[in-house]
């Protein structure tokens, strides 16, 4: 990479983007699979011993070194693990979460494997039971230990700007709790059990934001909410007005909890929404819930094309993400990757507010030549001010 | 019973009178076929229009197929024992190593209420599985689903095997899921694709020349 026309360092560009000011250039972000990890480092040549512990969706952290060589703006830090192991299964390929949700780790038919949840531990609860159940408890000191210390060594000895997860997700975390088709009827047809739930998942998740973002706020840039997916390929989940009764409540007072006491610790701090799909009839409502950054802009699903966002929304949210995940990365040709970039970064560049990254933890199918394509697509076009 | 009512009754997913209209009407001496497709099946219709209309969300699509389930459970054993009931056989099932299965259940179910007779084989279903199913009920069609890019090569893969197996002249394969479009079922030799449920019917009924 040519960093000679680079003048900021890469938390400047992406603390700039966050601003709605223009960087030098467009910051790049990415999470990724163990599969795709592995894959990427054998082919930057890097062999980097690493003891790697994926999470649920199979995704690990970026080392360092790799996201130096591959060119990263944004590097992603995990949290520490509770003190108190989850239930253990018999059957080596299935385990339990720190919520009692059962996975299965699926092979995959070219290699690799893939985290399923397969069984939902609350399917046939009732309000009462939520009472009994056995919850995280998110004042474990195992995940806040070396948080402080690890955070301050990258925020300190490195330029990356910091995105994380403390609190995750309210709405869908409800969903690998329940069940998702029980949840959706739940909405309808059973509104207490969906508001007991709701309430007892937020508590978690804002306790969780509380501890973390008091062991290493000030280190933190970028903080994930969620994820949050309200949307399929074609329409939102739920209707706008289901979201604004059942759910809004909800995540309003967890990001309006996070964000306060995030700003306190560091100022320049931003809030992220990542959902997934076809949202945009949610967008005026989260600008009102104050969130900073949405994630992932997903090119595929219906009403998100990025110049109408940008045109509508461009002044109050910054994008992260764009790179589409469901051809591009995966099938797509070089000449396809660099195109689609290049859109990318003419519709939601322009004035800052943009950090392009893959709209999904990177898959073991998507070859490292094509995450290669698009860094070095931002490096042809990203480059303001953008004249595409 | 008037089938008015049993219509309202789907569409608005209230359970308990969409059991009780169905029973009512069998008691009153209609025909199970009748109470199918002037009752269950144009009600379910009306979900599907309303869901492509953006006024219908999951939660509510989910609620009235459930309530047409429920109406159809009264139905089924009659439609089975008087033959020549139903449309034609529908085989449905996520591929191999793809274990999400919201869109295939709501598939499957829409295709009930539409009057298909639907074998549901559920999730990560082995490529041989599906043939020998197709040849034990003599399926009309085999409706595939994936949400993720790294399983749609098992979609590829079920298609050559039924193909190697003989049986594509006898089966359309409609396939469906979030990654996948007309495009990609083009090139792995699917007949049809459909975007959602209500269309996975029109396309069913389209490619076995039933509409």
């Amino acid at each position: 990479m040519n960093k000679s026309k680079r003048s900021m360092t890469r938390r400047e560009r992406v603390v700039a983007a966050l601003d709605h000011k223009e960087p030098d250039c467009v910051p790049l972000s990415m999470s990724i699979t163990i599969n795709a990890y592995d894959n990427l480092k054998h082919y930057l040549g890097m062999d980097l011993e690493e003891d790697l512990n994926p999470g649920r969706w199979t995704e690990v952290p970026i080392h360092p070194l790799v996201a130096e060589r591959f060119g990263l703006d944004v590097i992603w830090l995990p949290i520490g693990k509770a003190h108190k192991k989850p239930r253990q299964s018999d059957d080596p390929n299935k385990w339990y979460d720190e919520w009692g949700v059962e996975w299965t780790k699926i092979p995959l038919i070219n290699g690799g494997y893939y985290n399923e949840m397969t069984c939902p531990p609350l399917e046939d609860a009732t309000v009462q039971d939520l009472e009994d159940f056995d919850w995280p408890d998110p004042f474990d000191p195992g995940i806040v230990e070396g948080v402080r210390e690890y955070y301050r060594h990258i925020h300190n000895d490195t330029e990356f700007a910091i995105l994380t997860r403390f609190g995750g997700a309210v709405f869908e975390q409800a969903w690998y709790l329940r069940g998702m088709e029980k949840f959706l009827l739940d909405l309808v047809e059973n509104s207490e059990f969906v508001e007991a739930l709701l309430t007892k998942i937020g508590k978690i998740q804002m306790a969780l934001n509380g501890v973390l973002i008091e062991a290493a706020g000030e280190y933190v840039d970028i903080l994930r909410l969620s994820g949050e997916d309200m949307g399929t390929q074609e329409n939102p989940i739920i209707s706008l007005l289901m979201f604004r009764r059942m759910v809004r409540p909800h995540l309003e007072k967890l990001w309006a909890y996070a964000k306060e006491k995030l700003l306190k610790k560091n100022q320049n701090a931003k809030i992220m929404l990542h959902s997934c799909g076809a949202v945009s009839p949610f967008l005026p409502d989260w600008i009102d819930m104050k969130i900073d950054v949405l994630d992932p802009i997903q090119p595929k699903a219906k009403g998100m094309d990025p110049f109408e966002l940008k045109a509508a929304f461009g002044d109050k949210l910054t994008f992260h993400g764009g790179i589409d995940a469901q051809y591009v990365l995966p099938f797509g040709t070089t000449e396809e990757v660099r195109e689609h970039t290049r859109k990318y970064i003419k519709a939601l560049a322009p004035g800052g507010g943009y950090i392009c990254a893959p709209v999904h933890n990177v898959q073991g199918d998507v070859p490292p030549e094509n995450l290669v394509v698009m860094r070095d697509a931002v490096e042809e076009f990203g480059y303001y001010p953008i004249n595409l | 019973m008037k089938m008015e009512e049993l219509v309202k009754a789907v569409i608005e997913g209230n359970a308990p009178f969409v059991s009780r209209l169905v029973v009512q009407g069998l008691d009153e001496g209609l025909e199970a076929t009748t109470i199918l497709s002037e009752g269950l099946t144009p009600g379910m219709s009306t979900v599907g229009e309303l869901f492509h209309q953006g006024k219908y969300f999951l939660p509510e699509m989910l609620y009235s197929a459930k309530a047409m389930t429920g109406g159809l459970e009264h139905l089924e054993p009659i439609l089975s024992t008087s033959g020549s009931n139903s449309l034609a056989t529908v085989v449905i099932g996520t591929v191999k190593g793809d274990l999400h299965d919201i869109g295939k259940n709501i598939v499957g179910m829409i295709m009930k209420g539409a009057g298909f007779n639907v074998v549901d084989l559920g999730v990560d279903v082995p490529t041989e599985r599906f043939v020998e199913v197709i040849y034990e009920k003599n399926a009309a069609i085999l409706a595939l689903s994936a949400l993720l890019t790294t399983t749609m090569p098992s979609m590829q893969e079920t298609i050559g095997v039924v193909a190697k197996s003989g049986i594509k002249d006898r089966v359309k394969v409609l396939i469906g899921g979030a990654p996948i479009t007309s495009k990609f079922a083009d090139e792995i030799g699917a007949d049809g694709y459909a975007e959602d449920a209500p269309k996975a019917v029109t396309k069913a009924k389209e490619l076995l020349k039933l509409s």
